[in-house]
């Protein structure tokens, strides 16, 4: 089960592609739902989105593909 | 009533043999946010899975919420192809977006799980009439 695929992300003004795979975090802002922050973990990602003082934010984790079973 | 609609998460994949033009993967989330004592989490898009017994939660997000996984209650899993886990049951607050804060009963585990959490029927399906619209793209829940 593996997933990998590039997000597109704006963070203090500068524009980031990064490639995210299955258990990384994704930050998204909730209205336009346009991710903001990226990380290799929750810890990290949050603290990202501290930083950038943005509050409308939503978090998420990479799922792997084709996931058909839960534990 | 109480109501609220979510839409769904979805990232990018590459196309595979099984699923060849396949784009994007798609998954039914509620956004929710945890607490535990004077931690709080921001607001993690949980995946809604009914075929969950219970709500589950990864190692990652007890770290975050300062929880000592080992000190809850120990509870075995069985996943569908029946291979088993440990997990330690902890009493959090579960705080879904826009609508109520409530008191949980679910599990952790130490392991890395596919998602961030799981929503499962004790303690979220009991509590909601949980509807998945696939074509729409939207969880709504009310109760």
């Amino acid at each position: 089960m593996s997933n990998s695929a590039v997000i597109r992300y704006e963070e203090n003004g500068t524009r980031h592609d990064f490639r995210v795979r299955t258990g990384d975090w994704v930050a998204y802002e909730r209205s336009s739902r346009q991710p903001v922050a990226v990380g290799r973990t929750l810890s990290v990602t949050v603290r990202r989105v501290e930083e950038s003082g943005r509050k409308d934010v939503v978090l998420y984790q990479v799922p792997p593909t084709d996931c058909s079973l839960i534990l | 009533m109480r109501k609220a609609e979510f839409p769904f998460q979805s990232t990018p994949c590459e196309s595979s043999e099984a699923f060849p033009g396949r784009k994007e993967y798609v998954f039914p989330v509620v956004p929710c946010r945890l607490h535990h004592g004077k931690c709080s989490l921001p607001p993690i898009d949980f995946l809604v899975d009914s075929g969950a017994d219970h709500c589950v939660f990864g190692g990652d997000i007890a770290e975050a919420l300062g929880i000592d996984i080992r000190a809850g209650v120990r509870h075995s899993l069985t996943g569908v192809v029946g291979r088993k886990g440990e997990s330690w049951v902890h009493s959090v607050k579960l705080e879904v977006v826009g609508l109520e804060k409530y008191q949980l009963r679910c599990a952790f585990v130490e392991c890395e799980i596919p998602h961030s959490g799981l929503l499962g029927r004790l303690g979220f399906f009991d509590r909601y009439v949980v509807t998945v619209d696939l074509r729409k793209r939207v969880t709504t829940i009310s109760r």
